[in-house]
């Protein structure tokens, strides 16, 4: 299917991710970097929050002791719905819904991403990923494989009804070599006769030896990647139901 | 598709230097899931909102354990349907950026939700009277005066949120 034709007037889109990973966690002097990313975004992402990892240390006849590591900031859009994460060891940019389209999320963060690039200084790209994370909905009661061609399967001889639901699932992609982490996960009911499911697409791509600009025209064209797979994993009547 | 060919997959193929990146990091299959589920929710600003509402659903269903006299000064505690109120007011306005820092009982009967966004904060009861009651005001206490009569679920999630990113 064509990349171009594809579009849902009720796009079911919650977060759109682009992400680029570094081969290595950067020094603490990086921070100091990465607030002047902060600073050179400022008039379109005046918000800026502390993005630290929590790590546990467990010795058996010891308290457990937690350290908390600042890895970057998350830099904020005005009205709260573009997000910069940038971290010693890596980058993204997330589009909250209301999702616009492919182009203007594709641009965006390839900008952020330039700007990151400036101030961070040398580096070697690991990977990189497209996420799009799409809430659906339907009559709760209802059977899974009505709305959706990816779900678990439970035996007819066994109960039908679930409470909870986590599915995730590796899928490889030949060309270019890559996966699709796929996650099914029911969420909470926002309105009583409703069940509600995330599914999480994230594609990983490797960016070993490649360029800044190749990797940008590679993620550019895993538009059609990500189409792909989400029109497969979903049935004509929920497809129906989001048109 | 078998359990040993999943564990075998390999991303990116045979003498990729990316496979043994993460095979360094990861000493056993269970643990790289781990490590990536913590990775995928962390790359998330929609996850961390689920489980943060999550959290905040449990935490205010816990409010019905409060018990009168609860502050000492003769407080009721939240009744079900201020709970209930609270509850359909967090799940509705999840959908934005727009989740309270911490859910509490409220001094004056009913649940109060605690919203904080850099200097800006906001405060929004639910009194067991049926009533809602919305406070905007900044870190120095300066009132904001444009919440009288709020009471439409819809119209207090505005003024907040407009509060907030102001």
């Amino acid at each position: 299917m064509s990349s171009e034709i594809l579009h849902f007037d009720k796009a079911p889109i919650v977060e759109a991710v682009i992400g680029l990973d570094l081969e290595e966690m950067l020094g603490d002097d990086s921070l100091v970097a990465l607030k002047e990313l902060g600073q050179r975004l400022s008039e379109s992402y005046p918000t800026c929050e502390d993005l630290k990892m929590s790590q546990f240390e467990l010795t058996i006849g010891s308290q457990p002791r937690q350290m908390d590591t600042q890895i970057g900031y998350f830099f904020k859009s005005i009205d709260r719905l573009n997000v910069v994460h940038a971290r010693r060891n890596g980058f993204a940019f997330s589009r909250l819904a209301p999702y616009q389209n492919w182009d203007v999320f594709f641009a965006e963060a390839r900008h952020c991403w330039t700007q990151y690039r400036q101030v961070i200084g040398p580096i070697k790209l690991a990977k990189w990923t497209v996420r799009y994370l799409n809430k659906l909905s339907w009559p709760a009661g209802e059977r899974m494989e009505d709305y959706l061609r990816v779900y678990p399967y439970i035996p007819e001889d066994l109960p039908q009804m679930i409470g909870g639901c986590y599915m995730r699932l590796q899928i490889p992609i030949e060309s270019p070599q890559g996966f699709l982490t796929q996650q099914l996960v029911m969420l909470p009911q926002e309105q009583p006769n409703k069940s509600y499911f995330m599914l999480d697409n994230e594609f990983t791509f490797s960016a070993i030896g490649l360029s800044d600009s190749t990797v940008w025209e590679h993620i550019n064209l895993s538009r059609e990647i990500k189409n792909r797979f989400f029109v497969n994993s979903i049935t004509d009547k929920l497809k129906g139901m989001i048109a | 598709m078998a359990t040993a060919e999943v564990l075998r997959f390999s991303p990116f193929g045979p003498g990729s230097s990316l496979r043994s990146y993460s095979a360094n990091r990861a000493t056993s299959p269970l643990r790289a899931i781990e490590r990536e589920m913590l990775r995928s929710t962390l790359n998330s600003q929609y996850i961390r909102r689920v489980q943060m509402l999550e959290l905040l659903l449990e935490e205010t269903k816990e409010l019905s354990r409060f018990a009168q006299n609860w502050d000492s000064y003769g407080a009721t505690p939240p009744s079900s349907e201020s709970i209930g109120a609270a509850i359909e007011f967090l799940v509705s306005g999840s959908g934005a950026d727009f989740l309270p820092v911490r859910t509490l009982p409220s001094a004056e009967g009913g649940v109060a939700l605690r919203f904080l966004a850099g200097d800006k904060r906001a405060l929004v009861e639910f009194l067991n009277t049926g009533t809602v009651e919305v406070m905007l005001y900044d870190e120095a206490g300066t009132l904001s005066p444009a919440t009288e009569g709020l009471q439409d679920p819809f119209e207090i999630m505005n003024a907040v949120y407009a509060h907030l990113t102001r």
